[in-house]
């Protein structure tokens, strides 16, 4: 249960109102309704990194929930897990994100963002031990989008658990469109 | 020297070189300027609660440093006590934002929100007692918000501190703040 009532839309300004009807009924943005302009700037951003990154799909869900399952947010880790199966990454995969670096079922790359991902959120500062083996197969501008992603998602996470924001019921929505979104922002 | 290569502002895209050239010359947004499609929405974005937003600027900066101090991140805590310094805060109330609290130098309600702003960094949910006594002094807009901008900066430390992006030889003139308002007013694309 939020642990302070989810933003009431009738009371919206005109900015966003315009945001929130573009967005999926997600109880993280219903809460967010609440910091009205600013909402809009994040989804500009979130959008962004989501749909519109040279990050690899795979690579960048795989840090994201990593995140998620670091910082223990289950609503985090719940609506990109289904993104996850959307776009056809195996349960195995899914799992070894949580079991952790060492599992036996990434690619030597993969098992490098778990370790980047591991060493920045607790440390802030990658070592050299994890930044190099990255930034030797990453452009640099993939390496910024990774690093921001990471921090993006330490933000929503504490957004998320700060809040208490629920789950929503199986069934009641269907999620961002990474498609339609991605086609989107390439048209703009 | 940065871990990577700041981009020559020549091979960037134009909106990304127009955006750039019209933003103070810091270092953190000459590199970032190399993200791509993400640079534009990432200034929107920390124009929005810089400029817009519903926090103090007093309180906000408060909160930055914390994050900074906390992230030990020199870079962070450099811009902003020059921020803090051009909106007129106190060298006592700037050092007070890295001090045990409470502070004699803070209200109590920024001593709440910072010890506020600590748990969040620490333990990602804040207990139902802290949340109750820091809701007690900030409506669902400055909460909301508030929790946004401790994750930015989150964020921000991380990026610069493992970019290794270094203090420029000089600081720039004033908060830098209403550049990049109207840096991103002209010409971050207005898509969302």
């Amino acid at each position: 249960m939020a642990r302070i009532p989810y933003f009431d839309a009738a009371n919206a300004d005109t900015v966003t109102k315009e945001t929130l009807d573009k967005l999926p009924p997600l109880n993280i943005f219903r809460m967010m309704g609440h910091s009205g302009g600013l909402l809009k700037r994040f989804i500009g951003l979130g959008n962004h990194l989501l749909g519109a990154a040279e990050l690899d799909p795979v690579l960048r869900e795989i840090a994201i929930v990593r995140v998620g399952v670091l910082s223990k947010a289950s609503y985090e880790v719940h609506q990109h897990e289904r993104i996850c199966r959307q776009m056809g990454m195996a349960e195995e995969l899914i799992e070894a994100i949580h079991e952790g670096p060492d599992a036996k079922v990434f690619t030597d790359l993969q098992r490098a963002v778990m370790r980047y991902t591991d060493d920045i959120v607790l440390n802030v500062r990658a070592s050299d031990e994890t930044f190099t083996p990255l930034s030797g197969q990453l452009s640099h501008k993939v390496m910024q989008e990774l690093t921001l992603t990471i921090g993006f998602y330490m933000m929503v996470s504490r957004f998320l658990e700060t809040f208490d924001v629920d789950i929503e019921e199986d069934g009641a929505t269907d999620g961002v469109d990474l498609e339609a979104l991605k086609t989107r922002l390439n048209k703009g | 020297m940065a871990r990577i290569s700041y981009p020559d502002p020549d091979t960037l895209p134009a909106p990304a070189r127009a955006l750039l050239s019209s933003l103070p010359p810091l270092n953190v947004f000459r590199m970032m300027a190399g993200a791509g499609a993400s640079f534009a929405p990432f200034m929107q974005f920390i124009s929005a609660y810089l400029n817009d937003g519903v926090l103090t600027p007093e309180l906000r900066e408060l909160v930055i440093l914390r994050v900074g101090h906390l992230c030990q991140s020199t870079y962070e805590v450099h811009q902003h006590e020059r921020v803090s310094r051009t909106i007129g805060m106190s060298e006592e109330r700037i050092a007070a934002a890295k001090a045990t609290l409470p502070s004699p130098h803070l209200s109590t309600l920024e001593n709440q929100v910072l010890g506020f702003t600590d748990e969040q960094v620490a333990k990602v949910k804040v207990s139902d007692s802290m949340f109750r006594a820091t809701k007690a002094y900030l409506n669902d807009a400055e909460m909301t918000e508030l929790v946004i901008v401790i994750g930015t900066y989150l964020m921000v430390c991380r990026f610069l501190e493992t970019l290794e992006i270094e203090l420029e030889n000089d600081d720039i003139e004033g908060s830098g703040l209403e550049e990049i308002e109207a840096g991103v007013t002209r010409y971050a694309q207005p898509r969302a």
